[in-house]
């Protein structure tokens, strides 16, 4: 599962938004009994034109 | 436990409200945007689109803001928040005060499947300030 699918599905309990600098927006995902934290970068959250820059999965090492 | 009620064996059974069970059984949720520099009247928001077949009814709003610069920490801080559904009418909620609030909703907001919901927070203090805000509650 890709991180904006986690976020599609409601696959967390927690999530973050943090506006950046260059207008992306920086999302963070947790979910109770999982040691991972999932970041999405993506410009226009939602909207018809979304685009998702990056995916990162860390932790649970 | 007073005469006449069930046994509840010892703490293994208890009555839940609602958002206490959601939190056990894992279905909670909660949503937080924060933005760390903001000028007069520009916002930061926190917004949530229900994935299909769930609703989430949203519980708890709260927000905090506060002076960038120590020499306005003793400064007013005043913020705002509008709780909002893309085609929804009106305002389910609305909160605004001084350095933050926070409030129970009850009953709670429901968003449906499809919807988004967005929790807006508007910096309402003429001085350079950091806003945080937080929407809560459970999907199921």
């Amino acid at each position: 599962m890709t991180v904006r699918e986690r976020l599609a599905r409601g696959e967390f309990n927690h999530m973050s938004q943090a506006l950046q600098p260059d207008g992306s927006l920086l999302v963070t995902l947790t979910k109770r009994g999982d040691p991972h934290v999932y970041r999405l970068t993506v410009l226009h959250l939602y909207q018809p034109d979304e685009q998702v820059l990056r995916e990162e999965t860390s932790g649970g090492d | 436990m007073a005469s006449g009620y069930p046994d509840y064996e010892g703490g293994k059974r208890r009555v839940y409200s609602t958002a206490d069970w959601a939190a056990d059984v894992g279905v909670d949720k909660s949503f937080t945007a924060t933005d760390t520099s903001m000028a007069f009247e520009e916002t930061v928001e926190a917004s949530h689109l229900v994935p299909a077949g769930k609703t989430f009814y949203v519980v708890h709003c709260s927000f905090n803001i506060r002076a960038n610069a120590a020499a306005n920490a003793n400064s007013q801080s005043l913020g705002l928040v509008y709780l909002s559904i893309d085609g929804v009418a009106g305002f389910p909620f609305l909160d605004g005060g001084n350095g933050g609030g926070s409030s129970i909703l009850s009953p709670p907001v429901v968003v449906e499947a499809g919807q988004t919901v967005r929790l807006l927070g508007l910096c309402a203090a003429n001085q350079d300030s950091r806003m945080n805000v937080t929407m809560s509650g459970y999907e199921v």
